[in-house]
């Protein structure tokens, strides 16, 4: 047989490993910042620096700016030597400059205030535009490696990566469908259970095939190399491929348990996520077993030091997530901080330590020189372990107190913490343990990233690039297989089915991206389709201008990060809601069928919001707003003072009302001809109740005042529908 | 003409769960079939060996 020869592009992966440390460093300390600000309410500096701003920037730059740029690394890589193919350089240099552009747009405008008010999705639409072109580059680039691979089978690693390739294409233009209002304003065509729906089918499989799928891919190529021995069983792979790609995206909807999902979606949700516990401990104790024999040069090496513990914290994510699935156990833990430590000890744990793992294991290979320090990368694995075991820690404890606090009753009756803010004020010592841990763990990604940074500068002048002999293109070889067979009829040695069903990638990326549709058509299709799921309620009306203009700064301003809007069917969550003694409705599908996008939130570290209309008086909401702690003692919450100087602009809200017309919300002629006089005239009501309530005059055209009405709205339309009819059991049909 | 919503409403949502568990338990025991037993132990091993082999004649 005739051989090749192929160069290998290490450059790109120097790019992409660089950018993982960089934005690693940048999104785990506006993590920090963020963790210090629950803890000190001083370090917020309104408008752009707050909890609600900062936090979708540090959950985006550690998801698909750090995770994001790892992945891209251990794909070309590790591809180009499964496949022996060198990806196209052009797009190598589009896909590496173009995604930094994006984390670059996405670290301005989300300070900014421009969102889609979705977690994790809350880049606006033209950054979305932007990240689908550079996802469809890479996609394009990795598949011509495969086209012109010299390796007939696709090792399973290659599997990992095409399923997230295909997957997270899928996701991201699907939650992502949206009506502009503007360049950086938009809707969700989605609205209220259906967007609930498609935001953690979304957000859940973000989890699945963004941080996991592809770093078992990287963990099935790196631990092997690592541990210089093959994958234990390759045969559990296969399973733990399929099992995985099968499972994941059904199991969305454990995100919303007790919420007004249908119930029917949320035990499907709790189902499937229990069954995902086998698969994943699959994965990790082939991972472990992978070790065999090795053992001894764990206690040396840090590479498996990093990829040991990553392991480990696969396994310990994967059993607590079926775990907090399970709807009795969901009932305490939703809303508080159990989940924050679930998603850390993944993230730190599982996809960090990989990341670090895989980094020292490339360092010397792509530098072409030693590691600068063993000590010190040994040093960065304790001090970050040390960091994640107290910030995992800190938050289990917090959790379980918040969600115990929340439902106790005392020996009459009442509500034994009725004042919420005494829940959150006692979790303030837990925060600051959770910054430490935080702290360590940065302070061993520095130690890491000045580690690398001293291996670079002891690179050669110019780096050695050998070109690899390989054998001819598999696509090139069947071509001369065929012409053989037309000239000497002679038949193509047998292939075994199996081997040639895995070897034809559009074969095998198809029946991936069939296992996806059908699993979320499944799960989607009956949710939009069965009108029952959704019943309607007369009284539920859409927001006026007005209050849409003051729901559009709820989202600027990321209130979501902190407050629900869903008071869940639990005596204790109504009659903590409730109002005049009275406990209150709990929250029904047919009230957010004009909100675009929903506001359910998944964390309270301040109170629900889904019955705070008439709760307070405008003058109230006007001085929590200025300063919280001038009405609610030792409140974490930021200040807004700016909403107080901020002119509302007229000019926009037709716009917005139009927008929201198009997607079927039913306003009448005179919002759809002149929405911005109705706003100015409900700004005035508003305005001079506020004076009424002893509040300051002249601010009818401030943003306070549109915030104030959605505010008070909020709740408003289910009470009426209670009143209209004085049996509760009617409200809901 | 039939109307999407009516054909997906011929099933409740419940029936959807369970058609959807039983979509699944059939693709597991697929890929089970496929894979379980020793005849392609083999192979299985020779495909293991492809991290390690990748670098062959490489610069390292």
């Amino acid at each position: 047989m005739s051989r090749e020869s192929v160069r290998y592009d290490d450059a790109i992966v120097r790019r992409f490993v660089t950018a993982t440390i960089v934005w690693g460093a940048v999104g785990m300390l506006v993590g920090l910042w963020c963790a210090l600000q629950l803890a000190v309410p001083r370090l917020n500096f309104a408008p752009y620096f707050t909890f609600g701003r900062l936090r979708p920037l540090h959950t985006n730059a550690v998801i698909f700016a750090f995770a994001g740029n790892a992945i891209f690394a251990a794909v070309y890589y590790s591809s180009q030597r499964l496949l022996k193919a060198r990806p196209l350089d052009r797009l190598s240099a589009i896909h590496f400059w173009g995604w930094q552009t994006i984390i670059a747009a996405a670290a301005i405008t989300l300070p900014l205030g421009f969102t889609q008010g979705k977690e994790y999705a809350e880049l606006e639409w033209p950054i979305d535009i932007a990240i689908a072109v550079v996802w469809v580059t890479f996609a394009v680039n990795f598949f011509a490696m495969v086209r012109n691979r010299r390796e007939q089978h696709l090792y399973v690693a290659l599997w990992f990566y095409i399923a997230s390739i295909v997957t997270v294409a899928i996701l991201h233009i699907f939650n992502n469908l949206v009506i502009p209002a503007g360049l950086f304003k938009s809707y969700s065509i989605y609205a209220g259970v259906e967007d609930a729906f498609m935001q953690w089918w979304y957000g859940h499989n973000a989890v699945a095939f963004v941080l996991t799928t592809p770093f078992l891919g990287l963990m099935y190529y790196f631990l092997p190399k690592a541990a210089e021995r093959p994958v234990f069983s390759y045969r559990l792979s296969i399973l733990h491929f399929w099992s995985l790609v099968f499972i994941y995206i059904w199991a969305g909807p454990h995100h919303l348990h007790y919420t007004a999902l249908p119930q029917w979606a949320s035990t499907l949700g709790m189902l499937f996520s229990v069954m995902l516990w086998m698969p994943s401990w699959g994965g990790m104790i082939n991972g472990l077993l992978t070790l065999r024999g090795a053992w001894n040069r764990v206690a040396e090496d840090p590479v498996l030091k990093f990829f040991v513990v990553g392991l480990t914290f696969y396994g310990m994510a994967t059993f607590e997530g079926p775990m907090l699935s399970i709807k009795s156990v969901n009932a305490l833990s939703h809303y508080t901080d159990w989940n924050i430590a679930h998603v850390h000890g993944g993230a730190l744990g599982w996809v960090g330590f990989m990341t670090f793992g895989m980094i020292y294991w490339l360092a010397p290979r792509l530098f072409q020189a030693p590691l600068h320090s063993k000590k010190l990368a040994i040093t960065h694995f304790w001090i970050a372990t040390i960091g994640i075991v107290l910030y995992v820690l800190a938050m289990w404890v917090s959790g379980i107190t918040q969600g115990l606090m929340w439902r106790a009753f005392d020996d009459t009756g009442h509500l034994q913490y009725p004042d919420f803010l005494e829940t959150v004020t006692r979790l303030v010592p837990m925060y600051w343990v959770r910054a430490l841990g935080g702290a360590l763990y940065i302070t061993g990604l520095l130690l890491g990233a000045y580690n690398l940074f001293r291996t670079w500068q002891a690179r050669p002048a110019a780096y050695a690039e050998t070109d690899v002999e390989v054998p001819p293109m598999v696509r090139a070889a069947r071509l001369a297989a065929r012409e053989r067979r037309a000239i000497e009829r002679e038949a193509e040695p047998p292939v075994h089915w199996h081997r040639r069903w895995e070897g034809l990638p559009a074969l095998f990326t198809a029946l991936t991206a069939v296992a996806v549709i059908v699993a979320s058509a499944f799960e989607i299709v009956p949710t939009f389709l069965i009108g029952d799921n959704v019943p309607r309620i007369k009284t539920v009306k859409p927001y006026t201008p007005l209050e849409l203009y003051g729901r559009d700064i709820y989202l600027r301003e990321g209130c979501y990060n902190c407050h629900s809007q869903m008071v869940r069917p639990f005596i204790d969550e109504t009659v903590r809601y409730g109002q005049n003694g009275k406990p209150a409705e709990y929250s029904k599908p047919g009230e957010f069928v004009y909100d675009h996008p929903f506001q359910w939130g998944s964390k309270r570290t301040g109170p629900d919001l889904a019955r705070e209309g008439g709760r307070r008086d405008e003058l109230w909401h006007l001085r929590h707003l200025e300063n919280p702690r001038s009405t609610s003692m030792g409140s974490v919450m930021p200040s807004y003072p700016h909403l107080l100087d901020n002119d509302i602009p007229w000019d926009v809200i037709q716009s917005r009302v139009d927008a929201m017309a198009m997607l079927n919300v039913p306003y009448d002629a005179q919002a759809l001809a002149h929405a911005d006089t109705l706003a100015r005239q409900q700004a005035e009501q508003v305005a001079a109740t506020l004076v009424g309530n002893g509040g300051p005059k002249g601010m009818a055209g401030k943003e306070v005042i549109a915030l104030i009405a959605y505010l008070q709205r909020l709740g408003r339309d289910i009470q009426l529908a209670q009143d209209a009819q004085p049996d509760p059991k009617g409200v809901a049909q | 003409m039939i109307r999407l919503s009516e054909l997906v409403s011929a099933l409740t949502p419940a029936q959807y769960a369970e058609l959807s568990l039983v979509l699944f338990l059939l693709v597991f025991a697929g890929v089970l079939v496929r894979h379980g037993g020793k005849r392609r132990a083999a192979e299985h091993a020779a495909c293991a060996q492809l991290p390690l082999a990748d670098d062959a004649g490489g610069p390292r």
